[in-house]
């Protein structure tokens, strides 16, 4: 139904007329189920309940809740005034950056292979602590958020005797636009193993823990984010490792606004 | 409260009735508090309506969600969401500051045939080695925006020149291997830098970050299904020219950014 109808029509209300019981029970039925604008309430109608017309304000401080989500229909579309975007609460993400030769800085080509080993970056040599640059692709940046954990990824490429003198490392950091200055966002060592064979791991997956340590916030309109990479080196060194991804965790997402 | 309570049972509204003050108020009373849905209207109420059941349809024009701090919320849950029907976006009103946006891209993602290094240059930007060098940098786009301009930023080695021929910049689309340029101006798009300076020490300017903004035709519209877009650099060539310019990065600025469709 999309109306009530009247207890009785204009024209049968003439002549001071008086109530019958029927009138009395039709107003009563029609104010059970009328919305309480005053007093709130819950109500479950069995057809939906259309405002067209000047439409609806929902206003006040409270919140107004979805519990059964929301639908557009065609033509229907939700619009966000001012400065309002989606808001979400408690939302945080992990995103996993390939580390390919592509966002490799041009100098450093001639020092990794990436055609070796598909998913990473290979150190055809050791560096003696001179790091490769590589920029994070945007796509790997949640604009809006905070980096709230790093690590990176990587894999010894061949077994070793002894623990390298200087273990695998690296620094995250931002370049502001133009020839601007620089901010550490994070940097990790590879925790010390006991042993060569422990340094090695059979040549599996090992994780470089990254400390938050600076400016965290991600503005892709402001800055661009690079991370360089410090391979092993000194006494017990080998080239050989492939360095495969850089995890970012973004705590905190406060709203859905374009990455 | 969850309703309004019935005045009588239906069965206690008999023949032989007698309505009373009260009930007569209760009547009123009631009605009074009832929303009007062919006048409209405002009501504050002191708990929440909760239309339950087979829900509430917003057919008007306009629906607005207004007041301090109001805010529509999902439930906890996670399984209650806002769902777009057909191809419906977030719109973004005229005012909203989300309708522009700038996007930096680091030369560093720059790809290059030959003449560049960038271990000179700071942080690891490109440097040219070789005068008149070229390289292509993937720009970072925002589908369904316009693009009105791209800042580059540069920066000269060494006191020297000016040189004939200045830095030179574009940008274009790229599909199928063909590069349709986004600035139509005789010169395939390329635009040099300008202010020619007027002498070496002017053109060097301290070795301090240099900027030209490349303003595009208008209109041109992002559309990442059918196209990759970049940025094209040529350093600086011809009499005086010098190696060693660092080209740090470049600024997108987009408008017309309508609403929220995945980027």
């Amino acid at each position: 139904m999309s109306h009530r109808d009247f207890v009785r029509r204009d024209g049968q209300w003439g002549g001071n007329p008086v109530p019958v019981p029927r009138d009395l029970q039709a107003f009563d039925a029609a104010q059970f189920a009328s919305l309480n604008g005053d007093d709130g309430g819950a109500w479950n109608p069995s057809s939906p309940i259309v405002v067209g017309g000047s439409g609806v304000i929902l206003s006040g401080g409270t919140p107004h809740l979805i519990t059964g989500g929301v639908s557009t229909r065609r033509g229907g579309r939700i619009e966000l005034h001012a400065s309002a975007w989606p808001v979400c609460t408690g939302h945080s993400r992990t995103l996993k950056a390939p580390i390919v030769g592509a966002h490799t800085a041009n100098g450093n080509v001639d020092q990794i292979d990436v055609s070796l080993d598909p998913v990473g970056t290979k150190f055809t040599t050791v560096h003696n602590s001179s790091p490769i640059q590589w920029t994070v692709p945007q796509r790997f940046l949640h604009h809006g958020t905070n980096i709230t954990g790093v690590s990176l990824k990587f894999r010894v490429g061949t077994p070793h005797s002894g623990v390298p003198a200087n273990l695998p490392s690296f620094t995250l950091y931002r370049g502001h636009q133009g020839r601007g200055t620089f901010d550490t966002i994070a940097s990790g060592t590879l925790a010390a193993p006991g042993s060569g064979t422990a340094y090695y791991a059979s040549g599996n997956a090992q994780t470089i823990a990254g400390s938050i340590s600076g400016s965290a916030d991600v503005d892709v309109g402001l800055y661009t984010y690079m991370l360089l990479i410090t391979d092993e080196f000194g006494t017990n060194s080998i080239a050989g490792n492939v360095y495969t991804s850089l995890n970012l965790v973004y705590g905190s997402i406060a709203d859905l606004r374009p990455e | 409260m969850t309703h309004n309570a019935r005045i009588r049972l239906d069965s206690a509204w008999t023949t032989s009735f007698v309505v009373t003050g009260t009930e007569w108020a209760a009547l009123d009373s009631r009605l009074t508090k009832a929303i009007n849905g062919d006048g409209g209207g405002s009501w504050t109420p002191t708990a929440h309506l909760a239309i339950g059941g087979a829900g509430m349809w917003l057919a008007g024009a306009t629906n607005t969600l207004g007041g301090t701090n109001s805010q529509i919320t999902t439930s906890v849950s996670g399984q209650k969401v806002i769902t777009h029907g057909d191809d419906d976006h977030l719109l973004l009103a005229g005012a909203h500051s989300g309708r522009s946006r700038v996007i930096t891209v680091c030369f560093d993602s720059g790809v290059a045939a030959t003449g560049w290094d960038d271990q000179l240059g700071p942080s690891g930007t490109p440097v040219a080695t070789v005068v008149g060098a070229t390289m292509f940098v993937p720009l970072r786009v925002h589908h369904g925006a316009t693009i009105a301009s791209v800042t580059f930023r540069f920066a000269v080695a060494s006191s020297h020149g000016p040189p004939f021929s200045l830095p030179q910049f574009r940008v274009f689309a790229l599909a199928r291997g063909v590069k349709t340029p986004l600035l139509t101006n005789g010169s395939s798009g390329y635009v040099p830098f300008t202010p020619t300076p007027g002498n070496g020490a002017g053109w060097f300017a301290g070795g301090a970050a240099q900027s030209l903004v490349y303003t595009l035709n208008a209109g041109v519209v992002i559309d990442t299904s059918r196209y990759t877009y970049w940025a094209e650099i040529i350093d600086e060539q011809g009499l005086s020219a010098a190696p060693g310019n660092i080209y740090l990065d470049a600024t997108c600025s987009f408008t017309g950014i309508a609403d929220l469709r995945p980027q």
